[in-house]
């Protein structure tokens, strides 16, 4: 016999564990998807060799190195930038208009349409600033659209910090920016990788904007200085897929690719978030 | 080491009793010397030695409550307080009465032999139950205290003995009634100080063990 | 209230008022505060006695809309005047917080870090760092492994880093705001016993919301009541005789 109270609970559990699954399936399902049609083109010469034959053979190489630029690139502009507006925003700024305008701004920037990026990189670093199609430009561009995620992250983090550090650090005669610098930012930091865990993902799967800054169709060498164009893993995918000449013939090097970038994604995640452990670790010690 | 404040103020009060007790012994022993030789001088001494021992209790009584006030002691630490305001309140009221007996003895002439013995012996035996429920206190030994206060017995039966020596003496001879009756009040007054010192023992068996006893 | 003091007066406050936005917090608060010595300031909760304190080393700086009028001098310095260096302030009147906070960082770590920004150098820091534990009676049961975290410890000696750490600071004033309310009592007695070993050498004030530690520890109190100061006097006179009935109705628990 079961009181209503408790059917009530098994169908909600019920229920939230059909979701649960369902999202794990999912994964599981791409996941397999992709491994399964893309592992008989992974091959030492995959990843170390340039595309021949109009990309129907070879390896993908220059796009995997292009993807890396981008990943530190972007990281290296959007990080520090992110965390100096974060830490003006959460410690310094005064609640009132301009900060609520910042605030408000950020927000919308985060939900702007990639695309608009994309548009915005081209006419401002690739037209204006003269940087042409390049991994600069596309690198900027990618750090514009990776800012607000880091800049609300390393708030959320600066936030955390509980306020009695702040207290104890002030009260022994500290000014405000050695307290931030010396107690604050140490306990901050493992959450503001976790923004750039984050952006990692979005930056390595970006298509729109580095289609309009930089990324090339088709270019059988490396990159030799930030203002050279370069490949990517996604415009590499989406030309394979969509505008080669033999797109059935080249379908496991398309999923090969994406597989690759899989990896590369979760490889540098896992650099982020042992970086990240080892500053848990130190605040604990 | 844990509250060391409290513990030292709790040792200043302990101080503060056995330096009383010893001036209330003093007074006794003192007034008795009155007594033998009539010297004013003396009495004098004894009539400031009560000021400095109403001095003594105020200070205790400052102390104790300060203590109850501050640092809310309990257990033996309560017991410890509160007993000595008690004991406090004993001694003074001992050295008024060697007030009592200094003021009754610097006017008496001529006084009875058989009785003034008596009455000397009572003293020495109140100087020492006294003596010894100070070092009573001092270790907060129970056994020593039940064992002083059964000297009161002696005093009592020198007392009572005295007592009818002295009437009977008044029946027979009118001419001694007046420094007989002095002689009694003095009587009076040592057996009351023998029954302070049991109270003293009273309360140094409560702050030993926390049992309230009758010791009379 | 008292006058003069046997070591002097080393905290003047003269018509201190103070606002939060429209709440007028602390009304015409005017107190002498005693050199080497321990003042408590007791009160029911959201009396104003922690908001006071920290008025003593401008702490509610960091509150918005915090306003102040009033004078308070420290050591002679009024220090709401406008060339008065709050960093510099906060030096000489140090303070510990209610709840133990070490830095997540080592015990060596926590004492060093304010003598290490005020540029003492590295060849002094161990001693430096030994006299404050010392003086925090923490070196014994620290002295073997200063390179463990802070937080390993436990809440008592948390406290008690937390003192050595301003300690180290050497200030002349220590400002203590509820130290012992999240200890258990033997912590407490440990803490109550370190003020009144620190009060030889610096002048303190305690808040508390626990009357029987004012009882226990101060040589003066000052009871608050919605912001007013309603009694100062020696301890003594506070809780044997205190001269106004909401002081009396609040120490014998009457209140309210």
């Amino acid at each position: 016999m079961f009181s209503n109270a408790k059917l009530n609970e098994k169908i909600a559990f019920g229920l939230l564990k059909i979701a649960t699954g369902m999202v794990v399936a999912f994964v599981l399902v791409i996941l397999y998807y992709i491994v399964s049609n893309g592992y008989s083109a992974i091959s030492i010469e995959f990843i170390t060799e340039m595309p021949r034959s109009r990309m129907t053979e070879g390896g993908i190489y220059p796009a995997i190195v292009g993807t890396l630029y981008l990943i530190i690139g972007s990281i290296a502009v959007a990080m520090p930038l992110g965390m100096l507006a974060a830490i003006y925003l959460t410690e310094y700024s005064k609640p009132g208009k301009t900060t609520w305008a910042i605030e408000m701004a950020i927000n919308n920037l985060a939900g702007t349409p990639s695309v608009v990026f994309g548009l915005f990189g081209l006419a401002m670093f690739v037209k204006y600033l003269g940087f042409g199609a390049s991994i600069l430009s596309a690198s900027l561009t990618l750090a514009l659209l990776i800012l607000p995620v880091i800049i609300r992250a390393s708030q959320e983090a600066l936030l955390t910090v509980p306020k009695e550090y702040r207290e104890a650090s002030l009260a022994l005669g500290v000014t405000k920016w050695e307290t931030i610098r010396k107690v604050v930012l140490p306990s901050a930091i493992p959450g503001m990788i976790t923004g750039a865990i984050l952006s990692i993902g979005r930056v390595a799967g970006e298509t729109a904007p580095i289609l309009l800054t930089g990324a090339a169709y088709f270019l059988p060498r490396l990159p030799d200085s930030i203002y050279s164009q370069f490949m990517a893993l996604p415009y590499h995918l989406y030309v394979l897929a969509t505008s080669g000449t033999s797109i059935a013939q080249t379908r496991p090097i398309q999923y090969g690719t994406a597989l690759i970038l899989l990896i590369i994604v979760l490889c540098v995640n896992i650099v982020a978030v042992s970086v990240r452990s080892h500053y848990r670790k130190k605040l604990k010690r | 080491m844990a509250r060391d404040q409290f513990q030292q103020n709790m040792e200043t009060l302990k101080g503060f009793v056995i330096e009383m007790g010893e001036l209330a012994r003093n007074a006794i022993v003192d007034s008795m010397q009155v007594l033998r030789t009539q010297d004013a001088e003396l009495a004098e001494k004894i009539f400031q030695g009560d000021e400095l021992i109403d001095e003594y209790e105020l200070k205790i009584e400052k102390c104790s409550t300060q203590l109850i006030s501050r640092q809310n002691p309990t257990a033996g630490d309560m017991r410890l307080v509160v007993s000595c305001f008690k004991i406090a309140i004993d001694l003074e009221r001992m050295s008024d009465l060697a007030v009592d007996i200094a003021n009754v003895a610097k006017c008496m002439e001529k006084n009875d032999q058989e009785a003034l013995e008596n009455i000397l012996k009572m003293a020495e035996l109140c100087d020492k139950m006294l003596q010894r429920s100070i070092k009573a206190f001092e270790t907060l030994d129970k056994e020593m205290a039940y064992e002083t206060a059964t000297k009161d017995d002696e005093i009592d039966r020198l007392f009572y003995k005295t007592q009818s020596q002295l009437i009977e003496k008044m029946i027979g001879d009118k001419s001694i009634i007046t420094s007989a009756s002095h002689l009694l009040l003095v009587l009076r007054y040592l057996e009351r100080c023998g029954d302070h010192t049991c109270n003293i023992c009273e309360s140094i068996v409560y702050i030993a063990s926390g049992q309230r006893v009758k010791l009379n | 209230m008292p006058e003069t003091y046997e070591n002097g007066t080393e905290i003047e406050v003269k018509d201190l008022n103070l606002w939060y936005g429209d709440n007028h917090a602390l009304h015409d608060i005017s107190i002498d505060i005693p050199k080497n010595s321990v003042t408590a300031f007791i009160g029911p909760s959201g009396c104003g006695k922690s908001t006071f304190l920290r008025c003593l080393n401008r702490m509610n700086d960091l509150i918005p809309n915090c306003r102040i009028e009033g004078q308070v001098n420290i050591s002679g310095e009024d220090i709401y005047a406008k060339e008065t260096d709050v960093v510099d302030l906060r030096k000489r009147v140090g303070m510990v917080f209610q709840k133990p906070n070490p830095f997540p960082m080592s015990i060596f770590d926590n004492i060093a870090y304010g003598p290490r920004i005020h540029g003492m150098s590295k060849k002094e820091m161990p001693e430096i760092v030994e006299n404050a534990l010392q003086s925090g009676a923490l070196w014994k049961e620290v002295s073997d492994r200063l390179d463990v975290s802070a937080l390993d410890l436990s809440g008592g000696q948390q406290q008690r880093l937390c003192i050595a750490r301003t300690l180290a600071v050497k200030p002349e004033v220590i400002l203590f705001d509820e130290p012992c309310s999240a200890l258990d009592p033997i912590s407490t007695s440990k803490i109550e016993d370190l003020i009144l070993e620190l009060k030889k050498d610096y002048t303190i004030v305690i808040v508390t919301h626990n009357m029987q530690q004012a009882a226990r520890i101060s040589d003066h109190t000052a009871f608050f009541l919605l912001g007013d100061l309603i009694e100062f006097g020696k301890t003594n006179q506070i809780f044997e005789n205190p001269q106004e009935k909401e002081t009396e109705d609040y120490i014998t628990g009457r209140f309210g």
